[in-house]
């Protein structure tokens, strides 16, 4: 009797309930974006120009290599066979000017000759972002530290050419079960000849600004790291292993 | 209502429930469970295409032909050339850890003069002045003992005047020193190990330690049915593979082949020369079966047996190593059978003015050398050669710290084999005559620079870079560079050996075994993994070290039970070997493999100057060697090395 | 635990005839695999005074050697002494006495091809495996990985690095078996059928002698299938019953009665 008198003063049940709610809706709402930190590129990359402006194909700079391994990021080479500029050139002349070949701002300002002969670009702000990347990266000889939307750690082995035959059309019956692993809007419309949809981003190639990157805060992986279980999902669905050595090395 | 300390408790316990049911706490544990997996000082890997490009190497005195691994352009391992007669896919554990000694902070960083850095005009300076000063007293030590850059430094030499050139000791130089110098012959010895059906492998550790090691094992692997014997005086890991081992003390080798000789000559074997009476009358007179034993007890049924089957073998070549005579002996051997040992013509050389190997191969650095100015390249003589080399002012080119550089006046660093233009001709004991070139392959990473081009700059030699002269050399043979550095060897047969002369007297006197005057016979014998005489054991491989060479920080020697228990030591013991002008101190640990009144022990330890894998560990048995002279043929040698062993 | 039985058997023959103890294989499975040279010293550790320094390399209990060649030794007296050397890899037990006892379940047999598999991140270090495996195949990280300055800029994209902690052994270069099988998929052919040759561990590669060959025991075009069967292989220690897939050959009989243990203080095995 006196309990129930005492819990009645302090509202009853209610507390616990609104405490519960509060989290409840703070830990589905808010919290988990408070996991990711966001970063951009480190250059402006413009898939849209690129593949819509210049008229380039998938296989340019994404492509499988003679011993099976695929080449995700183009490197310095490829790139550079459009954006000719000889970095010992750009790097004699910036000597010449008495500029510090690290002081990136004072290269760009300078609007050295080897570089802005050399550039590709139409309108201002794309001059601008290969600018940036040809001083920044090319001519230093570093290969530009993209940041990789689907993160994979060391420990994982993912292999592209064991992929390469899933048509987006087939896997369109298994749309339910796989809904968990690949977004359904993926399937909708004509399937596209690639299979790129299925784990990257939708449609990059009429992208023009790439998405920010989230990083984890704590575990430092992107936020569209696959985790294990998508693999496994998907694997198990189309009566493949799920033996630890085909994903892990 | 009134908010008391119930209703906090409730908001809490509320909230603590409420955010179970959300993903925020699993979601945490997950993310630091994969937090724990990924600190931060845990090298993350580098992904591209990865490729494996064809070099030379020089990690070892004769080289080989690899491929090194590169990821994104970066090199990380090292495998063997397939196609590559001198590599045949393997390689030995020094190449194998090739990219972590590039990789080594122990690399010369840049040009130093007397321990500090300068720029390479500045060296250039200093080296010109020298020469200046030194007039014709140059002299030139090389550790490599195949490359073209020995035809720079040489011709550099003769430009003064000099005729200093120097190899460290080896048996490539014996054998030149016994096949041109005392019989006459021309050419370059070489031993079809893959052709022939006997072989007798006469001292020479020919599957561990000597001359193209892997080339040697790969023809080794190669001969099916061929039957391989080692005589020696402690069973080496070449002996673990071979069908039998021989236990004939290191002195002995010479008087032991001409033991093996005299049932040959018995059979009715003849060489066409001129003094062939004389020889044989020294032989039959000198080197009876009784005599032999006598001399080193090696019995005479032994002898018997081996000529029977050397005999009957259809393509039986004898391999020797050690002292001159021993060469020689095992030269005319070979003569006498007709079987597998082969002569090599030399390529054309690429600089006019070089020494021809042969020349090369003349001056006897262990007579010690003392000179104004002296220049070491890629090799450790104030190591292996303790107080024998003397010189004014030393200029010591080299990859990596050691010994010699750090008490060198002038250090220039060599790039790495990887990072450079090399190339290797006909590695002593190669059946054929065999050249490899190689280019470079990663992008050096400290200021260093191509020795040969360097001295290339000191005198008008006729070219400007060493990689000229490696397209002269090219030229000179009617090989194309392309495909030498893409990985192809160019190869020409090696002939039928030819001599003027068995040098009868000489090698009858030089044959008699000769030993030092301490208790026991002091075996050295040198394993890869441990490290050669100017190249120190490689970061990744002291773990392949056994407890037979190395236990903690003390070198191990090896003795058999009866040696042991003459000097009163058991396995453990602490003892100090005394020999030569030095004494190391070792533990003792009993093998049977190691013939008695004899102690075998590790050489390539001992080092005072590298990294932390090589420094510190075990004792410097270079130390203690005994340099002999042949009186007869005039060479030194270290055979027949004694020491006294005293427990500590 | 019951036997598996898988269509693929990676297997290995090596020849202790052929073998000369040099040491390359044991030197190119540490380049192979990223494991860092023993180091000593370590220039991060601020409080060192208060705490035990690294071990190096002469601590044989301690160093990393997925693939370790042992000396033999027929153990008689000079001049009979005879020395052989046995190189020795994880042996892929068909029946392995590691995977039972794993806790959390980081080793596991569970591939086409019969390849022992060692998960790192999940791996809790408990050590039980390691005292279950009677070829002493599995290794501990006593320590962090801490290459010389510099050094660990080149490092092997084939396998992840360990932390310390996590107990590590060979898995006969698993990612070259995930690299045959790409190259397969790009070629057109079947990447469950693999050529011999078309996936080469980094030991039998590098070896000058080729005392190891590398295949599918399965296979009839593959080498091992054949030398396996030869009437001097043998396997070490046959009689636990773990059906090791290594198997080794000699003509040596004394070499052959070694490999199983049944003499009483263990044979010459140093």
């Amino acid at each position: 009797m006196e309990e129930r008198k005492a819990s009645k003063r302090c509202g009853g049940a209610f507390p616990f309930i609104i405490g519960f709610l509060a989290t409840c809706v703070l830990g589905w709402a808010v919290i988990p974006g408070l996991f990711f930190v966001e970063e951009e590129q480190p250059i402006w990359f413009s898939h849209a120009v690129h593949v819509d402006g210049q008229g380039m194909d998938c296989e340019s700079c994404h492509y499988f290599r003679d011993d099976g391994s695929y080449a995700g990021f183009p490197t310095n080479e490829v790139c550079a066979e459009c954006h000719a500029v000889d970095p010992e050139e750009a790097m004699e002349a910036i000597a010449e000017e008495g500029i510090d070949p690290n002081d990136y701002d004072a290269i760009m300002k300078a609007e050295i000759g080897a570089i802005e002969d050399n550039l590709a670009s139409s309108d201002e702000k794309m001059m601008q972002a290969e600018r940036e990347y040809v001083v920044k990266y090319l001519i230093q000889g570093k290969e530009v530290p993209w940041l990789n939307y689907q993160y994979q750690p060391d420990n994982v082995y993912f292999s592209h050419a064991a992929h390469m035959n899933l048509s987006i059309e087939e896997l369109a019956s298994l749309k339910k079960e796989l809904s968990d692993v690949v977004d359904p809007s993926v399937f909708e419309g004509e399937a596209p000849e690639q299979n790129c949809n299925l784990c990257h981003l939708k449609d990059i190639h009429l992208n023009d600004e790439p998405p920010a990157f989230e990083r984890n805060v704590l575990s430092g992986y992107s936020k569209m790291t696959m985790k294990m279980w998508k693999c496994e999902r998907c694997h198990a669905l189309q009566g493949q292993p799920n033996a630890c050595y085909t994903c892990h090395k | 209502m009134s908010v008391a300390r119930r209703t906090f408790i409730q908001l809490g316990a509320g909230a603590t429930v409420g955010i179970l049911f959300t993903p925020t706490v699993w979601k945490a544990l997950d993310d630091v469970s994969i937090w724990t997996q990924n600190w931060p000082w845990i090298p993350k890997l580098k992904y591209g295409a990865t490729e494996a490009k064809p070099t030379v190497s020089k990690m070892c005195e004769s080289g080989c032909a690899v491929k090194v691994r590169t990821v994104a352009g970066e090199a990380f391992g090292t495998m063997g050339n397939e196609d590559n007669p001198l590599s045949g896919g393997g390689i030995c554990p020094l190449c194998a850890n090739g990219v972590q000694v590039k990789n080594s902070p122990t690399r010369i960083k840049a040009p130093m003069l007397d321990g500090q850095e300068i720029s390479w005009e500045k060296a250039k300076e200093v080296v010109t002045e020298q020469l200046e000063a030194a007039g014709s007293k140059v002299a030139f030590i090389s550790g490599d003992q195949t490359g073209t850059v020995n035809e720079v430094f040489s011709a550099l030499l003769a430009d003064k005047g000099s005729d200093a050139f120097y190899v460290m000791p080896g048996d490539m130089q014996a054998a030149d020193k016994a096949w041109t110098g005392m019989m006459g012959g021309t050419g370059q010895i070489g031993y079809d190990l893959e052709g022939a059906d006997l072989v007798l492998l006469a001292g020479a550790d020919a599957l561990e330690s000597w001359g193209p090691t892997v080339a040697n094992l790969k023809s080794f692997a190669a001969n099916e049915s061929g039957k391989f014997l080692f005589a020696g005086p402690m069973q080496t890991k070449t002996a673990s593979v071979t069908s039998k081992w021989i236990p004939v003390p290191a002195e002995g080798m010479a008087a032991f082949t001409l033991g093996i000789a005299y049932y040959v000559l018995q059979a009715g074997k003849t060489v066409d020369t001129a003094d062939f009476g004389q020889f044989k009358a020294m032989v039959m007179g000198d080197y009876s079966p009784a005599k032999v034993e006598a001399a080193t007890g090696v019995k005479a049924e032994r002898m018997a047996a081996l000529a029977k089957d050397l005999l009957t073998a259809s393509n039986p070549v004898v391999v020797p190593a050690g002292p001159v005579a021993a060469h020689g002996a095992a030269f005319a051997l070979n003569l006498l059978l007709g079987g597998a040992m082969k002569a090599l013509p030399e390529f054309g050389k690429a600089v006019s003015g070089a020494m021809s190997r042969s020349e090369m191969l003349k001056a006897d650095v262990l007579e010690g050398v003392n000179t104004d100015l002296l220049f070491v390249y890629e090799a450790n003589p104030a190591y292996a050669l303790p107080e024998k080399v003397k010189a004014g002012f030393t200029v010591a080119f080299d990859c990596i710290q050691t010994e010699t550089t750090a008490s060198a006046n002038l250090v220039l660093p060599t790039l790495h084999p990887y990072e450079r233009f090399d190339d290797l001709a006909s590695p002593y004991g190669v059946a054929d005559a065999t050249y490899s070139m190689g280019a470079p392959v990663c992008k050096p990473s400290v200021n260093a620079a191509c020795a040969a081009t360097f001295v290339l700059g000191l005198a008008d030699l006729g070219f400007e870079t060493f990689e000229e002269v490696l397209g002269a050399k090219a030229e000179a043979m009617g090989a194309d560079m392309d495909s030498l550095t893409g990985g192809e060897a160019f190869v020409v047969e090696g002939e039928t050996p030819r001599a003027a002369s068995l040098a009868a007297n000489v090698l009858g006197k030089a044959a008699a075994p000769v030993k030092g005057t301490g208790a026991v016979g002091l075996v050295p014998y040198t394993l890869l993994n441990v490290g050669t005489a100017n190249r120190a054991t490689t970061p990744n491989a002291p773990c392949t070290i056994s407890n037979n060479q190395l236990m903690g920080d003390h070198m191990v020697v090896m003795m058999g039970s009866t040696t042991a228990k003459q000097l009163g030591v058991s396995v453990g013991s602490k003892v100090k070997l005394s020999g030569g002008k030095g004494e190391c101190e070792a533990l003792v640990q009993i093998f049977e493999g190691v013939m008695p009144g004899v102690v075998a022990a590790p050489l390539g330890l001992g080092h005072t100057v590298g990294d932390e894998f090589s420094k510190g560990k075990g004792d410097n048995v270079y130390k203690i060697l005994t340099v002999n002279s042949e009186a007869a043929t005039g060479a030194s040698s270290w055979a027949g090395s004694t020491v006294n062993v005293a427990k500590i | 635990m019951q036997m598996k039985e898988f269509k693929i058997k990676w297997g290995m023959v090596i020849d202790i005839d052929k073998c000369t103890g040099c040491g390359a294989c044991m030197v190119g499975c540490q380049v192979e695999n990223n494991i860092a040279p023993m180091t000593k010293s370590d220039p991060y550790n601020y409080v060192q005074a208060l705490t035990k320094p690294r071990d190096d390399a002469s601590n044989k209990l301690r160093t990393l050697t997925w693939m370790n060649v042992y000396e033999l030794s027929n153990n008689k007296p000079f001049p009979e002494h005879e020395t052989a050397y046995l190189p020795r890899p994880c042996m892929q037990c068909g029946n392995p006495a590691c995977v039972p006892v794993c806790p959390v379940v980081a080793t596991d047999k569970n591939e086409e091809g019969g390849i022992v598999s060692q998960i790192y991140p999940r791996c809790i270090g408990c050590r039980y495996c390691m005292a279950a495996c009677p070829y002493h195949a599995r290794y501990f990280n006593w320590w962090d990985p801490l290459w010389p300055e510099g050094m660990d800029k080149g490092l092997s994209p084939a396998v992840s690095v360990r932390p310390r902690g996590v107990v590590e052994k060979c898995n006969f270069c698993h990612s070259r078996y995930l690299d045959a099988k790409n190259k397969a998929r790009m070629d057109g052919e079947d990447p469950m059928n693999l050529p011999d040759g078309a996936y080469n561990t980094a030991c039998a590669e590098i070896c000058p002698t080729k005392a190891i060959t590398f295949g599918d025991l399965n296979n009839p075009e593959h080498k091992v299938h054949e030398l396996a069967k030869s009437p001097n292989a043998f396997r070490l220690l046959e009689k636990l019953g773990l059906h090791p897939q290594v198997y080794y050959m000699s003509e040596r009989e004394w070499v052959r009665k070694q490999g199983d243990n049944y003499n009483a203080d263990g044979g010459g095995h140093h």
